[in-house]
């Protein structure tokens, strides 16, 4: 957990440090007399003290073991968040309707679900209602 | 408010329209609330975007009514499978799981649904009492008043923060950072664009929130569940309520829905802490203490009703103030902005009729929710036996396709799967998602009322202090930053 927490403190000091250093390169003077990098460098400056203090609390402080809720699976996540990704890319690109139907096939088997006959209802039936819900219930265009 | 406000207030909600938006409303939002993973703010994050097209009355029915049925569904997993479908239902599970297991199923769900409905019932009152005098006080507000109010939101971030206040500060921080992308407020001088002119008009709060709650939960999901959760699987009976029961704690009723509504109203809190005070305190005034954790009627009662009565506390300062009480209101706030209304003490001077309205779908929304509560009992322990396998590929799909319908931008889709991969990642280091998502909603009210402020003072920084109102918030809030420190580290110990 010390390890974890180091590292992404480290994470967010470098973030802060990059973000003061790119907001107060900015050139334009208000009028007004207060900048509009006067509250980023707050916000900057508060994340970059937050984040000395996590690296500083980690390195004095015991190490906890981490649970297992906190601990990455990434075989299991990454193959779903690029599936959305995909899908994402797919809407975008050719629409609603035949990008749905082949994602929520794929998200159920990758979720476990491996009964065709469910994946085909579910997979087919359910992005037509959808599609009728969003364009003639609540008069939301969709692609 | 007049009683011809109220009237018209009544015949908006009980068109069937709206009656029917909200009765469908409970209905998700007690599913949302039921299912572990899923919560009332994922329930009103996904579906905001689908209210775009509706009028006021419909589109908060449904909203509200999945507000206030998530609120209580959450109790139905605390119950049945010992594991609270949010945070504010922990306390439930404490005395609602024994009593089960006792062959009480039954009871203890009706106990929750009716104390929730009384709870919800009487912060609904609340709000009609208290936002038209919080109203008409904060039409003496400045920027001065403003940004304290809303540094009172931002305090309460360490309620909200879990373990680390620090994680919640940076989290916080980081919200208030995505905030500052676009034009900015007082000079008109773009901010963090790069040049991508889809980012012009700023991160889309619904999108962000989308991708924040639901996506994030749905990624970390996807890790674990692959079966419904197992639990209480007996015959649900004594679900009716005896009055009797009920005019016994009627003490205790009255001070948890007190408790909550109170919670409720202060900016940034929320249910959790809520129905932990209220907890504490029924067990506190017990005369039977021994029997919390063991299958207390009091200990039921006390939580449900004060996670309840958050709904009607949290509306007041989010049409008063246009400040949340807690996350779901943050959404909400959207939601009126969606409407083209714009939150704040203008907002009832200038839509009399709209607190009536809102007075109504609450009043009928918790007595739906009751009538589901008790009517639907025998169905929740099938309800618990939804699998996850085809519920989460689903909630996707209405992730991706609400932050497109919002602003039918297709740049909106890929900020809420940005963000949802930002939340999964910061929830797996620890870092809570809800201040960061106050820090979106306070930023845009914090930093042109903070620099108005100073501009009007002639960059005079005790102008904060030297304001009556202004200098009582600032206390306030450092009380309550205080206040819930000691309450998270006391707890700790």
């Amino acid at each position: 957990m010390k390890k974890r927490n180091i590292l992404l403190g480290a994470a967010y000091a470098a973030f802060a440090i990059v973000g003061l250093i790119y907001t107060c390169s900015w050139t334009y003077t208000s009028t007004t007399g207060l900048n509009p990098s006067f509250w980023p460098n707050i916000m900057f400056t508060m994340l970059l003290l937050s984040a000395i203090a996590i690296i500083v609390f980690s390195v004095l402080g015991p190490d906890a073991e981490v649970s297992e809720d906190s601990r990455f699976h990434w075989k299991k996540s990454l193959p779903t968040i690029i599936w959305v990704g995909l899908y994402t890319y797919a809407f975008q690109r050719f629409g609603f309707l035949i990008p749905t139907m082949v994602f929520l096939c794929g998200e159920m088997f990758l979720f476990g679900e491996k009964r065709w006959k469910v994946l085909l209802l579910i997979s087919i039936l359910l992005p037509i209602i959808l599609y009728f819900l969003f364009t003639k219930v609540f008069g939301i265009y969709l692609p | 408010m007049s009683l011809s406000s109220i009237l018209t207030g009544l015949t908006t909600v009980i068109a069937p329209q709206c009656l029917l938006w909200l009765i469908l409303g409970v209905m998700i939002g007690i599913i949302f609330g039921a299912i572990p993973g899923l919560t009332a703010a994922t329930g009103v994050a996904v579906f905001t975007p689908i209210t775009f097209g509706m009028d006021f009355a419909p589109a908060f029915g449904f909203l509200l009514g999945l507000y206030c049925g998530g609120y209580y569904g959450g109790s139905i997993p605390a119950i049945l499978i010992h594991t609270p479908g949010a945070p504010g239902n922990v306390a439930t599970a404490l005395d609602g799981y024994p009593m089960a297991r006792q062959g009480q199923a039954g009871r203890a769900l009706s106990y929750s649904v009716t104390s929730s409905w009384l709870g919800g019932t009487f912060s609904s009152f609340c709000l009609l009492i208290f936002a038209n005098i919080v109203a008409r006080f904060a039409l003496q507000f400045g920027s001065q008043e403003y940004f304290s109010v809303a540094l009172i939101g931002l305090s309460c971030i360490v309620g909200v923060s879990g373990d680390s206040m620090l994680k919640g500060i940076i989290s916080g921080c980081m919200g208030m950072l995505l905030a500052c992308i676009g034009v900015d407020p007082m000079d008109g001088v773009l901010r963090y664009t790069f040049g991508v002119p889809a980012i012009m008009k700023g991160i889309a709060t619904v999108p962000a929130l989308v991708g924040l709650f639901a996506l994030s939960e749905a990624f970390g999901k996807s890790e674990t569940t692959t079966s419904a959760e197992k639990g209480i699987t007996g015959k649900i009976t004594g679900v009716m309520p005896h009055f009797k029961e009920y005019w016994e704690n009627k003490i205790l009723l009255l001070k948890s829905a007190v408790i909550g509504t109170i919670v409720g109203a202060i900016p940034g809190t929320g249910p959790t802490i809520a129905a932990w005070l209220s907890y504490s305190e029924a067990k506190r005034c017990s005369k039977k203490p021994e029997e919390f954790g063991n299958g207390s009627v009091e200990g039921i009662m006390a939580c449900e009703c004060s996670n309840n009565a958050v709904t009607g506390g949290a509306i007041i300062p989010m049409v008063t103030l246009g400040i949340p009480g807690d996350p779901v209101t943050a959404i909400l706030l959207s939601a009126l902005m969606i409407q083209g209304l714009t939150p704040g003490p203008t907002l009832i001077t200038k839509n009399p009729d709209l607190i009536s309205t809102i007075l109504w779908i609450l009043l009928i929304g918790n007595f739906v929710m009751l009538l589901f509560g008790l009517g639907g009992a025998k169905l929740f322990p099938k309800l618990l036996s939804i699998p996850p396998k085809i519920l989460f590929p689903i909630v996707m799909v209405m992730c991706v396709v609400g932050s497109y319908a919002v602003n039918n931008s297709s740049f909106d889709m890929w900020i809420s799967f940005g963000l949802g991969i930002f939340g999964y990642i910061m929830i797996k280091f620890g870092f809570p998602v809800a201040p960061m998502v106050l820090g979106i909603i306070l930023g845009p009210i914090m930093e042109p009322n903070f620099r108005r402020a100073l501009i009007s003072s002639k960059m005079d920084y005790t102008t904060f202090f030297t304001r009556p109102l202004s200098c009582v918030f600032i206390i306030l809030a450092f009380a309550l930053t205080f206040i819930m420190y000691r309450r998270t580290h006391s707890k700790k110990d």
